[in-house]
């Protein structure tokens, strides 16, 4: 059999190119797909990956075991309902319970803005988001999920957002681990990423903030407070518009925090809207927030904060500063675009857009600098207030991605979704920290990573019991050398007994033994030199069993030796030495020692 | 760059800043990779047109970036994205001889016959379209096409990739001959010209030979090829030896690669006939040796007379798990295609075809059990197999509209309804089921409304709403969606059919279908409005049904 497994990875969209994340693994015969994500910066279809090079020939549905998508961020889901009814594959796909749960709102607001306001067309509809996730199968965590009876998977806890997991993918002794994004440190609501020891041949980790430290995020974080702070001083209103399952509880949580150590006046809303649908889910998924939160909801809800309060549609327009966190993120429609317009002319109102927007919002709009905006019924809108964007995405860090490696113990590390020159920096750290190999596929390039996979092989009770009698006990710290036959047979190995083998495979057994004639120059008669010969070999192999039978030949275990006169020499006599193929070594050590003569004897 | 693609001659005098940049960048020592792959993608879109592109070589800048002076030996050449850009450029700007002339004359075509092997598999593909893109070119630009394998007829690159395309294909490296191959599966798929012929009779032997000799792995490679080739004008009216090299392919190659080229034949329209019927007995093979395994001694036949290729090839792949999961999930999802085709060209056997998808949906429940070697080892590897049920459900629907089918419907709605009552049965399975027992029951209705009445279709109707009135109550919500898009299907094509109304109005699934409106899953929710939606036509607007005893 094959001494070297090996697995590929190979990435269609992640790998070098923060965009979309899309890895496709092979392991022991088994093919997996990892995140199935869209590309933010394409209007086209370019946006999501080129499936054509995972296979050219043959459906993805006969290729693919699985597709894993790690948590609900378009990048890594976002082309699951392309791939999965308009490329056709239909097998399973696997997340967690809150993904599956949240990931549909995202995919139906992305083609509402996709299809409905921008009018592309060729896009997935909403029937075809549901008969998507109709094909997935949620998963709880630590939960070993068997896709089919050699792979199974298994889901950790990765922070990031709710329902966010790392896998672990198991084929026979051979394992992948990929993450996803993560987060090695808690955050205000959410817990820690953690994996057990599990020793994987190969990790594949997320390095978006590779060469940032843990510090950076509280930078940002004071940083926010500050503008924050500043604005509402000089009397300013703040928009924080906001996905509501994304980091708005941590922005929340943040600046009540604040409030109440500055003892600050200004009045704080969250948008109606945002507090019901998020407290829907974070009641679902309770048990995937940390436990600070988990205790409080006890007795309150996610929303219920002293300085934070509900929205009124009739506030908007109250003079003197406030701060309101409202929906949608991307200010493409709803509460937080009607804000937006209101306050959009004062140079003294700030918008803080803490996410990414897709192309063609007005989020993504201003973002790029637009001041100028043209709204529905040709309306022109101008942009006085200041524009912010600050990325409050919980990744883990050098540190953090460290601290995964030392929890996990892989044999194998390969970073993705990242930059190249960052990536080299920490690729050079954990080499030389852990002594692992450190992989950084290029974008469409193909990792394979050899492992020594140990196979189990059975063996049978009765060549067990009889390979432990013979020879020195077992010493359990030693390895032992058994002998048998080995036989595979159905993807199985099993060790018997050449009996038992040839029993089950219908053999006849045939004895191979090897003859050798010495020739000795002794002018005695046969018995006496046979018996010369005994008395020579019984006093060398004292731990043998030397025997000298009635019939005039001798054997020493299962080696037979007989002595003939030479038919033309009769002071020659021809020892004719015979052995098994099992009894090889004896057999040599035999004849070497006849050819080299007799001793003198006095007998 | 999308805006770039603009075909505005005067960009480059109107826009002096472009020339600037790209000359800033040339002048920069070690530009970031991701700053040089965009120039070279934007040079390359800026030369595309023949005015522009002299302009830019008289500013010296082409040859410092796709010329001799280019960042291949760089360090930079080692970074994926900008060998990436590169090929991008080189194929934006090949729109003209003069692009043509002066990189083949200045070695970049060495480049990308090397590039062809990229560790990065865009690039290497992206490599290998950019050969075939500069071929048509080449050959193209002549007015005269050559007809012949003299030397003197074809222009010096064509020449140059020819002789490329030829020396790996007698390579010992499979990496070799795989480019080539995927390299002329891309030009056959992209030209059609009578010129492509004469330069397949040059390598036809070689193909050939990599079909009954198999000492490389490439044989995988081949019925892509074929297909492209099949499709082209050029050699499907030909009388010379492609077909029986197609003949050919379909004996030699592997089961599972036969089966993709079988199809792709299938959906030919110009194909010889033995050829079809050939690819159809390939198709029919896999079904055939379990319907073969699964029949007493002469009870029933197998569905084929003859095979093409040796049956022990497709036993022994049935016989280990994952190949036979492996094999039945492709030839079912072609089996399925086939059907789809608006014209068939080849005789079908339904009614086998119907059995053993009987079979196979029988043998994936865990009954029967077959006794033969051969079939005990398939009723293992396929019992509970969610993969091969939902292939073969998906075939079995399309296979609702076919005549000859109506022998066995008793068979069919057993089998179908054994699924639906299964509580085993998982909600993807369950969902394939019901869109195959949606359009079995519309051909039962059919057959009702036929002279040979079918005595136990009343039955069937009672089992079907029975098990409907159970999976509504299902606690998955994709049970509850699916159960309530099979109703509105059924009543879509089956509104004005008495009996059906009947039986509906009578069951509890009216009451249950008005519960679901308030469904805590959304999803659940809007299918059960447009359920309701469709419930309306007959609880309101449907004519009355007659009332004994008349009280008018």
């Amino acid at each position: 059999f094959p001494e070297v497994f090996y697995c590929c990875v190979s990435a269609p969209g992640a790998g070098q190119d923060v965009g979309r994340s899309c890895i496709l693994v092979s392991i022991a015969g088994k093919n997996v797909m990892l995140d199935c994500g869209m590309h933010m910066g394409y209007n086209d279809d370019r946006r999501f990956p080129d499936f054509s090079y995972i296979t050219q020939n043959g459906r993805l549905t006969d290729f693919l075991d699985c597709v894993i998508i790690s948590h609900f961020h378009l990048d890594h889901c976002g082309a699951l309902p392309y791939f999965s009814e308009m490329v056709g594959y239909d097998g399973p796909i696997y997340m967690t319970h809150p993904t599956k749960a949240i990931c549909p709102i995202l995919l139906e607001d992305y083609r509402k803005i996709t299809v409905d306001k921008k009018g592309e067309t060729n896009f997935f509809t909403s029937q075809m988001i549901k008969d998507c996730m109709k094909k997935v199968v949620a998963v709880h965590l630590h939960q070993t999920v068997q896709v089919d009876e050699e792979l199974e998977i298994k889901a950790y806890y990765a922070g990031h957002v709710l329902g966010a997991a790392m896998f672990q993918i198991k084929v026979g002794c051979e394992s992948v681990v990929y993450t996803g994004d993560y987060n090695m440190t808690p955050d205000r609501h959410l817990g820690a990423a953690w994996v057990d020891k599990c020793r994987p041949d190969l990790l594949i980790t997320e390095s978006t903030y590779a060469t940032t430290i843990r510090d950076s995020k509280r930078c940002r974080e004071r940083d926010f407070l500050k503008k924050v702070h500043e604005t509402v001083e000089r009397g300013g209103k703040v928009l924080i518009p906001v996905f509501a399952l994304g980091r708005a509880q941590e922005l929340c949580i943040l600046l009540e925090t604040f409030w109440e150590r500055m003892n600050l006046k200004a009045p704080i809303y969250f948008s109606t809207g945002l507090t019901e649908k998020a407290n829907h889910y974070y009641k679902l998924f309770i048990t995937w927030t940390n436990q600070k939160i988990r205790k409080t909801f006890v007795q309150r809800n996610m929303f219920e904060f002293k300085h934070i309060k509900a929205f009124d549609r009739a506030f908007a327009d109250n003079p003197g500063p406030m701060v309101v966190f409202a929906t949608p993120g991307m200010l493409h429609a709803g509460q937080s675009l009607q804000i937006f317009r209101k306050w959009a002319g004062n140079e003294k109102n700030m918008v803080i857009m803490p996410g990414y927007c897709v192309q063609g919002t007005v989020g993504h709009k201003i973002l790029s600098g637009q001041r100028k905006l043209e709204m529905e019924g040709r309306q022109i809108l101008e942009v006085k207030m200041q524009v912010e964007y600050m990325s409050f995405s919980a990744h883990a860090d050098a540190k953090g991605i460290m601290q995964l490696i030392r929890q996990a113990e892989p044999r194998n590390v390969l970073l993705v979704h990242g930059e190249a020159k960052k990536m080299e920096f920490l690729k050079q750290k954990i080499e030389q920290e852990f002594h692992v190999n450190c992989y950084m596929p290029a974008n469409g390039e193909t990792t394979t990573i050899f492992t020594n996979p140990s196979i189990p092989v059975d063996i049978s009770l009765g060549l067990l019991k009889r390979e432990t009698t013979i020879g020195p006990l077992p010493d359990a710290k030693k390895p032992k050398l058994m002998h048998g036959t080995l036989m595979m047979k159905d993807n199985s190995f099993r060790l018997v007994s050449p009996e038992q083998a040839l029993k089950e495979l219908g053999l006849t057994e045939h004895q191979l033994r090897f003859t050798c004639r010495v020739h000795i120059q002794d002018p005695r008669k046969e018995h006496e030199t046979v018996l010369r010969v005994y008395n020579h070999l019984k006093g060398i192999l004292k731990d043998y069993s030397v025997q000298h039978l009635p019939d005039g030949s001798i054997t020493v275990e299962s080696i037979l030796i007989q002595a003939t006169a030479h038919s033309e020499d009769q002071g020659t006599k021809v020892l004719l030495v015979s052995w098994t193929y099992q009894d090889e070594e004896l057999g040599s050590y035999l004849t070497a020692l006849l050819k080299k003569g007799l001793p003198q004897s006095t007998a | 760059l999308d805006w770039f693609l603009d075909p505005s001659t005067k960009l480059l005098q109107d826009n002096p800043c472009l020339t600037e940049f790209i000359t800033s960048i040339l002048a920069l020592p070690e530009p970031s990779p991701s700053v040089l792959s965009f120039t070279l993608r934007l040079t390359g879109i800026l030369a595309a047109s023949e005015e522009r592109f002299h302009l830019l070589q008289q500013e010296k800048l082409l040859a410092g970036f796709f010329g001799g002076d280019g960042p291949f030996s760089s360090s930079m050449w080692q970074d994926a994205s900008v060998r990436s850009g590169w090929v991008e450029g080189v194929h934006s700007m090949m729109q003209h001889q003069p692009a043509l002339h002066s990189l083949c004359n200045g070695g970049g075509i060495d480049v990308i016959f090397t590039l062809q092997g990229d560790p990065s598999l865009f690039v290497a593909s992206a490599a290998s379209r950019l050969l075939v893109h500069m071929l048509i070119l080449s050959v193209e630009s002549k007015t005269s096409k050559p007809l012949s394998r003299k030397d003197s007829e074809w222009p010096a690159c064509a020449l140059t990739i020819i002789k490329h395309i030829e020396d790996s294909l007698q390579s010992n490296l499979a990496s070799d001959i795989q480019q080539s191959l995927k390299l002329l599966t891309t030009l056959f798929h992209n030209c059609h010209s009578k010129w492509t012929e004469v330069l397949w009779q040059g390598i036809a032997k070689q193909i050939e030979s990599f079909l009954t000799e198999k000492s490389v792995q490439v044989q995988h490679l081949v019925p892509s090829l074929l297909l492209k080739m099949a499709w082209s004008p050029a050699f499907c009216h030909s009388e010379g030896r492609f077909w029986p090299l197609v003949t050919c392919a379909l004996e030699h190659l592997t089961p599972v690669q036969a089966g993709h080229l079988a199809m792709g034949i299938l959906r030919l329209y110009k194909c010889p006939q033995d050829v079809r019927i050939q690819a159809l007995t390939v198709l029919l093979q896999p079904l055939d040796c379990i319907l073969r395994a699964a029949s007493q001694p002469l009870e029933y036949a197998g569905l084929l007379d003859e095979s093409v290729s040796d049956p022990a090839t497709v036993e022994s792949l049935l016989s280990s798990k994952s190949s036979c999961i492996g094999l039945l999930c492709q030839t079912l999802s072609h089996l399925e295609e086939l059907m789809s085709l608006v014209h068939l060209p080849v005789e079908v056997p339904y009614s086998s075809l119907l059995r053993s998808l009987v079979m196979v949906l029988q043998l994936c429940s865990g009954s029967p059990s077959l006794v033969s070697p051969l079939g005990s080892t398939i009723t293992r590897n396929l019992i509970n197999c969610s993969r091969v049920q939902m292939s073969a459900l998906d075939v079995l629907r399309t296979l609702s509209e076919q005549n000859g089918c109506s022998t066995l419907i008793g068979s069919v709605f057993d089998v179908l309804l054994s699924y639906l009552e299964n509580p085993n049965t998982i909600p993807t399975v369950l969902k394939k089921t019901f869109q195959a027992t949606s359009k079995w029951l519309v051909r039962l209705d059919h057959l009702s409304r036929s002279k040979n009445r079918w005595q136990h279709t009343e039955k069937i109707w009672e089992d079907v709403l029975m098990v409907l009135q159970k999976r509504l109550c299902s606690p998955c919500w994709e049970v509850r969606d699916s159960s309530l898009e099979f109703l509105t299907s059924l009543i879509k094509a089956l509104r004005d059919q008495a009996e059906f109304r009947q039986s509906l109005l009578s069951s509890e699934v009216p009451k249950l279908v008005e519960n679901l409106l308030e469904d805590p899953e959304s999803y659940v929710r809007a299918s059960a409005v447009t359920a309701v939606g469709h419930l309306a036509f007959i609880t309101y607007f449907a004519p009355r049904l007659p009332v004994v005893g008349q009280q008018y």
